[in-house]
């Protein structure tokens, strides 16, 4: 197993994530503790990528890198400010700028084709930090809290990972995996001891290091399935939709209630996989040989 | 790519050594000039890929090698490994990224003999957004008329070894390996 990539990856990261989350339960600053989940996705990068990249960046690849430092320190000042409004704004001017930095060299080329999904990016990546924001910043009782937000991530980040490998980027799956992992090793802390919330660091830098991996494979390596991935905007809410249809109110609390909601938003992941396997079921019947 | 540039460079130098001695300014002839790579794959066997767009120019001066000249351009998106989904990767962001690098470039600076038909040739090689110098081991296999079009031609063979991770190419480094073998073999067609 040890010598398979994606598993020694994933081991470091979850060591990093069980670490990481255990100390700064010693600090009781929610600022801190936000920062966590940007480590673990930041660390899953250089694992990956095996390099932090040079300043400035060489390509979409290594943009991924600064994009998710920079939205992490964005988001820890936010957390020290503790302000939510401009968390909120920041949800919805940040992915402009972070596809838009992705897409730069398409349009410096006059690639008008580039332009449409250049932008259902920019709405779908609104759409998921502003729903993150307000679901790791919200309580158990009210379907979100610091573990919902950690399911949503992790969800987000395991339905991608069959788009990435189908439109061209296995790399971005072992990206997306071993996060998966390591986010995984911070939610069972956030489960054993769990805190109400989490910060703008947490959802800016580790939402808009995702929302960059996902640009680049849609707008660099191009050979994305957009169905499939439009998707995977189902994921912020099927879990709170889920439990306004599922659990009854007042009846099921705290971190079990937040379980099961993270459950329902994980369950999308089928739905994106089973989207995939149908409509492109010669590509993964082809890698099951090639493997 | 930047090994079969190399490559190309080396058999330029390795020509304009070997070569009568008036200087002569060759085309690539892509229908039977072609350029290769091998990487590791897992420590089992090294997979091939090629470039099948890719030209080039050179001057050879065999009275002064050090004057020739050599520039070859290779179409990244041309790239083929006998698998769909695996050219895909390849010429994905984590890999090649053509789309933000179209080409790769390899421009000689220094030409040199070791001998008769042997020689080496270093140049900038420009890949994946980053530009370091490679050496190509250049064997000079004929000069003469092509008996068929009776054009003068030169036939050269090139070799180097280059490492990924030079030119940031660092995806699965430790599992795909680091260096790629380069492999070059030209003809190319002097320019009237």
């Amino acid at each position: 197993m040890l010598d398979n990539p994606i598993v020694r990856g994933a081991l470091v990261c979850f060591t990093l994530g069980l670490a990481l989350s255990g100390l700064v339960r010693l600090i009781p600053a929610v600022a801190v503790a936000s920062l966590v989940p940007p480590a673990v996705f930041l660390t899953s990068y250089v694992i990956t990528y095996q390099q932090v990249p040079t300043f400035p960046p060489v390509g979409a690849v290594n943009k991924i890198f600064y994009i998710a430092l920079v939205a992490t320190l964005v988001g820890f000042v936010l957390d020290l400010l503790k302000t939510t409004k401009l968390d909120r704004v920041l949800a919805a001017i940040l992915p402009g700028l972070i596809v838009s930095w992705i897409g730069l060299p398409r349009f410096a080329n006059g690639d008008l084709e580039a332009v449409p999904t250049t932008c259902a990016l920019w709405l779908g990546g609104c759409v998921m930090l502003w729903r993150l924001d307000v679901i790791a910043k919200s309580t158990a009782e009210r379907n979100g809290g610091s573990l919902v937000g950690l399911a949503v991530l992790m969800a987000l980040m395991l339905a991608f990972a069959p788009v990435a490998l189908l439109g061209g980027s296995s790399t971005s799956l072992m990206l997306c995996f071993v996060a998966v992992v390591g986010l995984g090793a911070v939610a069972m802390w956030e489960f054993v001891i769990p805190r109400e919330a989490f910060g703008a660091s947490a959802v800016l830098g580790t939402g808009g290091g995702f929302l960059a991996a996902v640009s680049t494979v849609t707008l660099i390596t191009r050979g994305i399935d957009l169905l499939g991935l439009a998707h995977l905007l189902l994921i912020p809410y099927a879990g709170q939709l889920g439990a306004w249809l599922l659990l009854p109110p007042n009846r099921i609390h705290g971190r079990v209630r937040q379980v099961l909601v993270g459950l329902m938003a994980a369950s999308s992941v089928l739905a994106v996989t089973a989207i995939l396997l149908l409509r492109h079921p010669e590509f993964f019947a082809s890698m099951r040989v090639d493997q | 790519m930047n090994k079969i540039l190399a490559a190309t460079s080396t058999i330029v130098v390795v020509l304009a050594v070997t070569t009568a001695a008036v200087a002569a300014d060759y085309t690539i002839d892509l229908t039977h000039s072609h350029v290769l790579f091998m990487i590791d794959h897992l420590g089992f066997a090294k997979m091939v890929g090629l470039f099948t767009n890719f030209s080039g120019k050179f001057t050879l001066n065999p009275e002064n090698v050090a004057t020739s000249k050599l520039a070859i351009t290779i179409k990244t998106d041309s790239l083929q490994t006998q698998l769909a989904a695996r050219d895909k990767d390849l010429k994905g962001a984590d890999w090649f990224n053509v789309t933000e690098f179209p080409e790769m470039t390899f421009i000689g600076t220094e030409f040199a003999k070791k001998d008769e038909h042997t020689g080496t040739i270093t140049g900038n090689l420009t890949l994946h957004g980053t530009t370091k110098p490679v050496t190509l081991d250049v064997v000079l296999n004929k000069i003469g008329q092509n008996p068929f079009d009776k054009r003068n031609s030169a036939g050269l063979s090139a070799r180097g070894v280059l490492k990924r991770s030079d030119f940031g190419m660092n995806a699965l480094l430790g599992t795909i390996g680091d260096e790629v073998d380069i492999i070059i073999e030209i003809e190319a067609k002097q320019k009237p």
